[in-house]
């Protein structure tokens, strides 16, 4: 009896001991492990926002060249020719007509230009140059209304104002392909949450929320998303209980 | 005994806010109570209590199977359950049925269901483990939950083995301490686990 009495003692204390030591173990592990993954999140977001980054420079790095390449090389030849054109005899055949010609090209030419690099973002600030773009859209038969508060936005790093810049652009060109509005808003605000800016439109609502097979990548949806990660912003999307979309993009300020 | 008692208390007042695993401790520990009353009866009316204490880890098992029968998330881990649930019932058949009388303290069957508590316990570890889903395993009901059974069954793994042994040798000595102390942690344990049970857990 004595000795199942040793074993009974040292076999449950040793139990206890091992039970004991699996528990601590585990939590410690447990934390080690999270911690760790915790980390390799970290980690792998840093990369994704790195690669968003060098993908939007690029891009933008390639679009700035091809805008002046535009306005240097081709806006110049174009130019010259207006002035050549200018110099001939207006009552010499297709005369007038060449004249209208280059001056159409020049107008394509300088609105290309502007769409790849917005000049007025360049030397002014976002406030200005979505003033800019919603008047280059005069001639689309959708009314426009672009409102803003007194706030200065020049703070603003130039690339982070940009990317806001080409999200409000990429909103238009969707609600123009998809909404069938008749008019669309754009409010451009500071509040404490950040810089706000709304674009709302009064259309069938249809845009996808995100790339579907019907509309593989078409609509920039990417690009939105990956610039408003870019900023650091968020995006909101809301349906009007009735007819179109509200979007809202918050930037927030550090 | 009467150290189930609070549990009960705790899981009664927090019953609506308990998940379905929780409930179904909660249930468990009723059941408990009025089978250590049954129990108790006996023993004052000096009728034997060894039927009732030999089909007593049968219902305990049933609870603890379906209590981690329904947290586990992967079928294997389900289906081992059931495997596991249906080996020990067909043992404790052979070892209540054939192998002893059920008026004799079935000690095998204890141990058995102690080592298949035990294989579960590490189980759920291995799973959370897995999942790395809490930082603070210790905000976790089922942490404790498990972290009590492992304690409670490991600690009385031997104790039962012996228990033959222990019963005709010193049948009131101090090996049954152990077991009451063992048993007051898990009921313990029970109400730290109704309590963080019905909190909303975040990571």
């Amino acid at each position: 009896m004595q000795e199942i009495n040793i074993i009974v003692i040292l076999g449950t204390a040793a139990m206890l001991f091992l039970a004991i030591g699996i528990i601590v173990f585990i939590v410690v592990y447990q934390r080690k492990m999270f911690a760790k993954q915790n980390q390799i999140s970290k980690i792998r977001l840093e990369n994704q926002e790195k690669l968003i980054k060098a993908e939007i420079d690029t891009k933008e790095r390639e679009q700035r060249r091809i805008a002046q390449e535009l306005h240097d090389d081709i806006g110049a030849s174009l130019s010259s020719m207006r002035f050549i054109v200018g110099k001939m005899d207006p009552k010499l055949e297709g005369v007038k007509e060449l004249g209208a010609t280059v001056s159409r090209s020049t107008q394509s030419v300088r609105r290309i230009s502007n769409d790849l690099l917005p000049h007025v973002l360049e030397e002014l600030s976002i406030k200005e140059a979505l003033g800019n773009l919603v008047n280059n859209l005069e001639c689309i038969p959708i009314d426009f209304t672009y409102t803003s508060d007194d706030n200065d936005y020049s703070f603003l790093e130039k690339d982070v104002q940009l990317a806001m810049f080409r999200i409000v652009q990429e909103l238009i060109n969707n609600i123009m392909k998809y909404a069938e509005a008749k008019n669309v808003t754009i409010n451009l605000s500071r509040s404490n949450e950040g810089i706000m800016i709304v674009v709302s439109d009064d259309g069938n609502g249809n845009i996808p929320e995100q790339d579907t097979l019907k509309h593989p990548r078409t609509l920039g949806l990417k690009n939105i998303q990956s610039r408003v990660q870019y900023i650091g912003g968020s995006i909101k999307r809301e349906k009007n209980p009735q007819r179109g979309t509200k979007v809202t993009i918050i930037k927030p300020l550090v | 005994m009467f150290s189930i008692i609070p549990s009960a208390l705790v899981g009664g007042i927090v019953y609506k806010r308990l998940n379905r695993s929780l409930k179904i401790l909660f249930w468990f520990i009723l059941v408990s109570i009025v089978w250590d009353a049954m129990s108790y009866y006996c023993y004052l009316r000096q009728l034997s209590n060894m039927a009732l204490l030999n089909l007593y880890p049968l219902v305990q098992f049933g609870f603890i199977a379906l209590i981690y029968f329904f947290i586990s998330e992967k079928k294997y881990w389900k289906i081992s359950i059931l495997i596991m649930s249906l080996i020990l019932y067909l043992f404790s058949v052979y070892t209540i049925v054939i192998m002893d009388d059920i008026m004799i303290f079935n000690s095998l069957q204890r141990y058995v269901e102690g080592i298949i508590v035990i294989t579960i316990c590490i189980g759920y570890y291995v799973q959370i483990l897995r999942q790395a889903e809490y930082m603070y395993l210790e905000k976790t009901p089922f942490f404790w939950l498990t972290s009590g059974y492992l304690v409670y069954f490991s600690g009385t793994l031997l104790l039962f083995l012996f228990a033959r042994l222990i019963f005709e040798n010193d049948p009131g000595g101090y090996h049954w301490n152990i077991r009451q102390f063992l048993q007051i942690g898990l009921n313990m344990i029970y109400v730290v686990t109704f309590w963080l049970g019905c909190k909303k857990l975040t990571s």
